[in-house]
């Protein structure tokens, strides 16, 4: 019985080059000296045993011993690049930026032609052809004229889902606002740290604190940076004002802006605290219309809900929806969510910072709404 | 709406009266909220844009071209009783640092005073030794700025020799 050949598709071997040209390209980005090597050269190893695979080409050891060779060229080729870029970088750094600026394209370039090379060299090796200079140097010239007739963009395209890899890069900066004792230092802590100690000093000259990545139940966060700023209301006009059109102007959907007021001097009909909210709100809806394009939501957050016995009661009952219901009836909310584009674009928060859980809680609550 | 070359930000203890704002070492009052404002965006620019260049529990320096912020957390405490803080912005001096520091330190002791915030004399020697990591930084500044545009050009120059050498390799290959 004849066996019957696969038939190779040109589209799938590019497939496969590509990938893992692209991949070799990132794997060298990896920080340490010695493990980028090693990572590239798995991933143009593993280009190769997928390519021989398509070609129906075992990978004998004589042919491994091949590869390796080529391996230890391109080490020594690299090693020698590292050591003459690292000695610029003392003299010049700028000639050693643009060594590392280079390095990942240039290698995902380098992988690509081996791959195109590969093209030619597995049909010889499995007709059981001679490889030497010559055939090299046509398989490099086919390589070449493949890269300028390729279609790149839509080759690409293709290859990566580049919607889900915005998706993973996105990650926000906190920037939190309020008046004082609303918990803005307490939650840009808990941001930073996933810890609360509760003895926090009074801010007076704004925070901007190094953000991390974690996991809160089935969120993963990835936060960039915290500012905390102040509660002053001196600090609303100039300080906060500044940050927040900047940050919205810069990247609307990448700056999170959390307004936090107190649930107990809300529902208590604090004058100062209602006083304040009414302006900081008002002030938010002016900056919203100076930006050239608004963020899809803000937060207002209600916090130091513990403090009241309603919260505890709702919870309690799991109807904590009613209990935020009563928030977004209170008159200056109300008034100060119009001021900011309504309810579509304002969101609100309930919750408190008094341990762990319970930010965990609330901050889970903040970033679940945001929209994907 | 005068300069500013030096000024003090201490928060209220009792979160209702006004904060105390002094500019070039005069008092300003609500009535100047201009000024009063203009003093806090300068303190927020240092400390946001800046680089911290000193930290400890109760002091933070931040560094932003020449200016500087000192960020204190006095004995004193709040109406909430967290403790108070007092925030001063200066411009570092061109010469003569160690008198520049003298006159910081002093100013700072006499604000204290006159805003009854509780600065004790250790506090004082963390902000002097917070003080001494600023020696010296405005010579770094002008030199970091000449690196920099050395890098750029050498950035510059390294992609083109780079871009020269592929010309080459491919020439020779093409050959």
């Amino acid at each position: 019985m004849l066996m019957e050949t696969p038939t190779l598709s040109d589209e799938k071997l590019n497939r496969i080059i590509l990938t893992w040209s692209v991949a070799s390209g990132v794997a060298d980005i990896t920080p340490i000296i010695g493990a980028d090597l090693a990572a590239v050269a798995i991933c143009q190893f593993k280009m190769f045993s997928a390519l021989a695979r398509e070609y129906g080409v075992t990978v004998t050891k004589e042919r491994f011993i091949e590869l390796l060779s080529t391996l230890v060229a391109g080490t020594g080729g690299w090693a020698a690049t590292i050591f003459g870029a690292s000695t610029l970088i003392q003299v010049f750094p700028g000639i050693g930026s643009a060594l590392l600026w280079w390095q990942p394209p240039a290698i995902a370039a380098f992988t690509w032609a081996m791959g195109q090379v590969l093209k030619s060299y597995f049909p010889l090796v499995k007709e059981g052809k001679t490889w030497d200079k010559n055939s090299m140097k046509s398989a490099m010239k086919e390589a070449l004229r493949r890269a300028k007739s390729i279609d790149w963009k839509k080759e690409l395209g293709n290859l990566i889902n580049w919607e889900k890899l915005i998706l993973v890069w996105k990650s926000k900066s906190v920037i939190a606002l309020g008046e004082e004792g609303a918990g803005k230092t307490t939650l840009s802590q808990f941001l930073q740290k996933g810890s609360i100690d509760g003895k926090y000093m009074r801010t007076t000259a704004p925070q901007k604190l190094e953000g991390r990545q974690f996991q809160l139940k089935n969120l993963n966060l990835k936060i960039k940076q915290i500012l905390d700023f102040p509660g002053s209301n001196i600090a609303v006009g100039g300080a906060w004002k500044d940050s927040v059109v900047e940050s919205w102007n810069d990247n609307p959907d990448a700056n999170l802006v959390l307004y936090l007021v107190r649930a107990h001097f809300l529902k208590r009909q604090n004058r100062q605290t209602i006083h304040r909210v009414e302006n900081d709100l008002k002030h938010i809806g002016h900056w919203l219309s100076l930006v050239r394009r608004k963020p899809a939501c803000f937060f207002i957050v209600v916090t130091h809900c513990d403090l009241d016995q309603d919260y505890r009661d709702f919870k309690e009952q799991e109807r904590l929806g009613e209990y935020e219901d009563a928030f977004r009836k209170i008159p200056v909310i109300m008034n100060g969510v119009l001021a900011c584009g309504g309810w579509n674009r304002v969101k609100i928060a309930v919750g408190s910072l008094k341990t762990e859980e319970s930010a965990a809680e609330l901050v889970v609550q903040i970033f679940s709404q945001l929209p994907l | 709406m005068n300069t500013i070359e030096n000024g003090f930000w201490a928060q209220s203890l009792d979160y209702v009266s006004p904060d105390l704002i002094w500019v070039n070492e005069v008092p300003i009052t609500e009535k100047d909220e201009l000024q009063r404002e203009a003093l806090v965006t300068h303190v927020s620019d240092v400390s946001v844009r800046g680089s911290k260049v000193f930290s400890s529990r109760s002091v933070r320096i931040y560094l932003h071209h020449d200016r500087v912020v000192i960020d204190i957390t006095t004995s004193t405490e709040d109406a909430d009783h967290r403790k108070a803080g007092v925030v001063y912005l200066v411009v570092l001096p061109k010469n003569d640092f160690a008198f520049w520091m003298e006159g910081v330190l002093e100013r700072i002791s006499n604000f204290a005073k006159e805003s009854q915030r509780e600065i004790p004399t250790d506090l004082l020697d963390t902000i002097r030794a917070g003080l001494l990591a600023l020696k010296g930084k405005r010579l770094t500044i002008s030199t970091a700025q000449l690196l920099q545009q050395l890098d750029q050009v050498s950035f510059l120059a390294g992609v083109a020799l780079g871009a020269a050498g592929g010309f080459s390799l491919a020439r020779w290959f093409l050959r």
